[in-house]
């Protein structure tokens, strides 16, 4: 049961963290737009900003990453 | 309420009883044909009939059209629904047939997204929780086919075990039924609840010990309809946390790899049987991690076990999926 409430855990964390990143990434921007289109133009803001936007996401998917497979690396330790 | 309740019962009835009517038949069919596929999670490794998603397939598309009877002002989404998870179809029996790769694939369920954007049927607004709705005019439409290879493919990922595609996708299918319920989204729910009377149907034959497997045009037909039906139902952000767990045991078994895999490429299997049937996790690093091995890491389990722990990560996922869509109806 342990291991299933850990991947619970895990899929919480991953929501919350979801919650989290779309509100910075949506608060963020306004700010981005508002600065980047007077300096390089709608379209290249557009591609700047999914740019940005991606990158977020990327790191997110990264710690995720890691969280669950430090997180089976553990499980299989503890079994050997 | 009657005429919010009708038409989704009636597709659900419709896709229920097309599938079932239709499985014993195509079985046999697909087994007297050599369309047989080897459960390995079995001691015996007996040869089940392959392809068989064909089944829910027919009764997806039979109740559209049932659906497009109580709806029909919605017959361009109808046309783009059926349209592009045929397109899913096709490239799964393609597969079957010719081996297209793992990196085709996905582009070809991507094709999906065209009539889609050609019929400007989406609506560029998502709504996301503590933010309301955005404007998504130019990233949206590319973000479609994106968002159908994503969901078919990792709903093919998770395609592993007896019953763990159908009922997964099942309880995720009823979360995104009640979120769209929530938002108002009456017509959407009774296209949805189509696939959910056909899923269940399928399960029935697909639950351990599986008598049918789906193969891959089930898998990336289910997978291309719940990503369809999260942008008509406007639920995006609910539909990717209600598929929580393919996604994560694609994403994980991708980040192992490295690359983009079909499971027959990969010499070291994730998972192995032991002499009494149970099911033990492959301590090899080589092996891909994914949703089963790490379920199996603490202890060796039966194989319906493990279906039904991804049950419940489905269930956990579910009830945040209504939760967000909670969040953004508050906000």
């Amino acid at each position: 049961m342990r291991a299933i409430f850990g991947l619970i855990l895990i899929i919480f964390f991953v929501w919350l963290t979801m919650l989290i990143g779309l509100v910075v990434i949506f608060v963020s921007l306004p700010l981005l737009i508002l600065t980047l289109s007077k300096t390089i133009g709608r379209f290249f803001e557009s591609i700047t900003v999914a740019g940005i936007a991606s990158v977020m996401v990327i790191i997110w998917l990264v710690i995720w990453k890691e969280l669950a497979f430090r997180y089976f690396s553990k499980m299989i330790a503890e079994r050997q | 309420m009657l005429e919010t309740i009708l038409p989704m019962v009636i597709t659900i009835l419709i896709g229920f009883i097309t599938t079932l009517l239709l499985i014993p038949s195509v079985s046999k069919f697909m087994f007297k044909h050599g369309i047989i596929g080897i459960d390995v999670h079995k001691l015996d490794r007996p040869k089940i009939p392959e392809l068989c998603g064909i089944t829910i397939v027919i009764g997806v598309t039979v109740s559209a059209i049932i659906f497009s009877l109580f709806y029909p002002e919605q017959n361009m989404w109808i046309l783009a629904f059926v349209s592009s998870t045929l397109i899913a179809a096709i490239v799964g029996i393609l597969d079957r047939i010719t081996k297209i790769g793992p990196r085709l694939k996905p582009v070809l369920v991507a094709l999906g997204a065209i009539p889609i954007i050609f019929l400007a049927v989406y609506n560029p607004y998502p709504e996301f929780p503590f933010i309301g709705a955005t404007r998504l005019t130019i990233i949206y439409p590319l973000l479609i086919p994106i968002a159908l290879a994503v969901t078919a493919n990792s709903v093919n990922m998770l395609d592993v075990f007896n019953g763990s595609m159908t009922g997964t996708c099942s309880i995720a299918i009823f979360a995104m039924i009640i979120c769209m319920l929530m938002m108002g989204r009456v017509d959407a729910a009774a296209l949805a609840a189509g696939l959910l009377g056909s899923l269940l149907a399928f399960h029935i034959f697909n639950k351990y010990p599986a008598k049918v497997f789906a193969g891959d045009v089930g898998s990336l037909f289910i997978g291309a309809s719940i990503g369809v039906l999260a942008i008509y139902g406007r639920i995006e952000v609910a539909a990717i946390t209600a598929m929580m767990p393919h996604i994560m045991n694609a994403f994980y078994g991708l980040a192992t790899v490295g690359r983009l895999y079909e499971r027959k490429e990969i010499s070291t299997r994730p998972i192995r049987v032991l002499e009494d049937g149970r099911l033990e996790v492959n301590k090899d690093s080589k092996a891909p991690i994914t949703l089963a091995r790490m379920i199996l890491a603490q202890r060796p389990l039966k194989e319906f076990e493990v279906t039904r722990r991804m049950f419940i990560l489905s269930a956990v996922s579910a009830i945040l999926a209504v939760l967000t869509q909670l969040l953004i109806i508050w906000w």
